[in-house]
């Protein structure tokens, strides 16, 4: 049974619960795009040095991504004590996204084919392990390349700033080094 | 009102146009499911598997609580709407699939980027208001109220069948174009189903529908119970879609696994609609449900102990088809229990529960970080030990009612009629008290002169509708029945 003025009431109920509701989400998006702000700059300086090490050892690979005529993929592996930061996975992706599928994975199996002898990558592509970075004016990281338990190659990798987005691999660099993230492997 | 029994189809299985009024949702429900297989297939092509799992989840966790705040603040006013408004579960529908297409049109070109987390999290509300506002409107349209079960099957089945085909078309699109044109074609779809559901009649306001009556039908034991069986299968699905969609992208499976396995769900629940009016004919609904929380508990094991593409898809097979199956007998029991709803609120809070279910169980996947093995065999046990549970209490309830028999009559029609009267409506806990003295005197010994005098008193209640004389009704027959026990 409709109660007199219920049209009312729903109304009324209806606006105090949007109110609500709006403030709750303007809350929690405030809190969500604050600390997602706050990262940017440093997300695209980082993705931007990664998509330099992340060309150049495609590049060392000899692999030719695009002989499959599919969108080839490129899985990368983090080895930096906490997890590659969103944006910055997703800078880098973006980087990309006309050339190779980027994926970040989380457990190596899932570019591995463990199954197999050698324990190839997937797809016959490759897999590439990223160090943290260190900044001292230029930037320093650890790259390395795997593409089978018999293959795997680590490098030193300089890197300098020409902007904040726009960092290129220096004269004289890569340096070969002794793999550490993929040594599980080797 | 037809009781469903078992061994007898239900009715309109054999109709095929069934319900006229119920019909003009079968657009509205084809067009909404092949925007969801589209929107579906389109976010294989996302970021959702290209960047890791463990540094989305933080962020899948925000939206998946913010999918919570809607439903705790909105859901309570879809179904005043519907009730109040002749045309507000038109606008339900309209603004959630409309929505669908707009979001769906920005999301398209947005699939790699951040803004992938909120605007997916907006056409997961929408999808849930969606079915909110459906099924909440689905009685109210109806004309006989044991096609309940029937249309719910039928448009399950329209729905399964549509997003099947949409999903084909889908996957046409993707060898030709990429997943944003996949999102774009689904964005029309939502667009004309929202046209489309202009065509849905005008709502029947119920005038004479009684909120006390609902609203004790609804808290019968039968309908709480098939809640809890129901949501549990909800928190089930929403459990296994993230849990099981991580444990694929982690463990290196093609998309094209991931879009088998969600197809496996849609295919389980399609079969669904075939396999229950099978069971149907052999158990009543409240054993299909335990049946239907035990299928994907046992198949959950096997996935648990071997997990592969293959597994997976078994799983999503057996929940796909245990939602539906369970959502058959779920309707069933409503159907039986409550046949005197008719209010669009009674129903959006039933479906606001489980839907909140399934944001839980997404929510307990996507904190919990479970190895594979370990989640489904938590899940498994949760469910087997409902469903055993639900066994155990049948078991005990036809002990117990074996044991009462006839002699607690009076008693039970006492409480029922001390519980309306606890509920406000004192006039129908009058007529209910007379029934307990009138079974007292039927099973004990009643002095014919006593319950005359409560006849007599009782009229004079139902007539006049006198508070003092009502609560003297109801006094007496606790005394007549009382005594008429020792």
């Amino acid at each position: 049974m409709t109660a007199p003025g219920g049209g009312r009431s729903v109304l009324r109920l209806l606006c105090v619960r949007a109110v609500r509701l709006a403030s709750a989400i303007a809350l929690l998006g405030l809190a969500a795009g604050c600390s997602s702000r706050a990262e940017v700059p440093t997300a695209v300086r980082d993705a931007s040095i990664y998509q330099s090490v992340i060309n150049d050892l495609v590049d060392q690979s000899g692999v030719d991504l695009d002989d499959s005529g599919e969108m080839p993929v490129v899985f990368i592996e983090s080895f930096e004590p906490d997890e590659m930061p969103l944006e910055v996975q997703v800078e880098v992706i973006a980087g990309f996204v006309e050339r190779y599928e980027i994926r970040f994975i989380d457990d190596r199996d899932e570019a591995v084919e463990i199954d197999e002898a050698g324990e190839p990558v997937r797809a016959g592509s490759l897999l590439i392990g990223l160090g943290p970075i260190v900044l001292d004016g230029a930037a320093e990281l650890r790259g390395e390349l795997y593409l089978s338990t018999e293959e795997v190659r680590a490098y030193r990798y300089r890197l300098s700033a020409a902007s904040d987005e726009s960092w290129s691999v220096t004269a004289g660099s890569p340096e070969a080094i002794e793999p550490v993230g993929f040594v599980r492997a080797s | 009102m037809t009781e469903l029994e078992p061994g007898k189809p239900y009715p309109a299985d054999q109709s095929l146009l069934g319900d006229t009024r119920a019909s003009s949702l079968i657009p509205v429900q084809a067009l909404h499911s092949s925007g969801e297989a589209l929107f579906a297939l389109s976010l294989v092509g996302s970021l959702f598997f290209n960047v890791s799992v463990d540094a989305a989840r933080p962020r899948i966790l925000l939206y998946l609580a913010l999918t919570m705040a809607p439903f705790a603040v909105l859901a309570p006013l879809i179904g005043p709407i519907i009730d109040r408004l002749r045309s507000g579960h038109r606008g339900v529908l309209f603004l959630s699939l409309g929505g669908r297409a707009i979001v769906a049109l920005l999301l398209a070109s947005q699939l790699k980027t951040l803004l992938l987390y909120p605007e997916a999290f907006v056409m997961v509300v929408a999808a849930k208001v969606f079915a909110v506002g459906r099924n909440a409107l689905i009685p109210s349209l109806v004309e006989d109220r044991d096609h309940l079960v029937v249309v719910n099957s039928r448009l399950a089945r329209v729905g399964a069948t549509a997003g099947a085909v949409a999903a084909v078309i889908g996957v046409a699109i993707l060898q030709v174009a990429d997943a944003s044109w996949v999102l774009r074609a689904g964005a029309l779809f939502y667009a004309v189903g929202a046209i489309s559901v202009l065509r849905i009649p005008r709502h029947r306001v119920d005038t004479n529908a009684s909120p006390i009556v609902e609203s004790t039908e609804m808290h019968g034991p039968g309908i709480r119970s098939a809640t809890v069986g129901m949501s549990g299968l909800r928190l089930a699905t929403g459990f296994v879609l993230f849990h099981v969609g991580f444990a694929l992208k982690t463990s290196g499976q093609p998309s094209w696994v991931v879009v088998g396995v969600l197809g496996g769900a849609s295919l389980g629940a399609f079969g669904g609609t075939f396999v229950a009016p099978w069971l149907h004919q052999r158990w009543d609904e409240q054993r299909v449900l335990t049946f239907s929380l035990l299928l994907p508990a046992m198949v959950a094991v096997v996935t648990a102990l071997r997990f592969h593409g293959s597994t997976a898809f078994a799983l999503a097979v057996a929940l796909g088809l245990a939602g539906s199956v369970g959502r058959r007998a779920f309707d069933g029991v409503v159907q039986t229990e409550a046949p005197h709803t008719k209010r669009g609120r009674s129903y959006a809070r039933l479906e606001t529960r489980l839907e909140v279910a399934w944001v839980v169980g997404s929510l307990v996947a996507v904190l919990g970080r479970f190895p594979n093995w370990l989640g489904l065999a938590i899940l498994s046990a949760c469910l087997g030990a409902l469903g055993i549970s639900r066994i155990v209490a049948s078991i005990e309830a036809a002990r117990v009612g074996a044991d009462v028999g006839a002699a607690s009559l009076p008693f039970r029609l006492l409480e029922t009629a001390e519980a309306v009267a606890a509920r406000g409506d004192r006039q129908q806990a009058v007529l209910v008290a007379l029934a307990a003295a009138e079974a007292a005197a039927i099973v004990g010994k009643v002095p014919s002169e006593r319950l005359g005098e409560l006849q007599r008193r009782g009229r004079e209640a139902a007539i006049g509708n006198e508070p003092s004389v009502e609560d003297d009704v109801l006094r007496l027959a606790h005394d007549l029945v009382a005594e008429s026990s020792d």
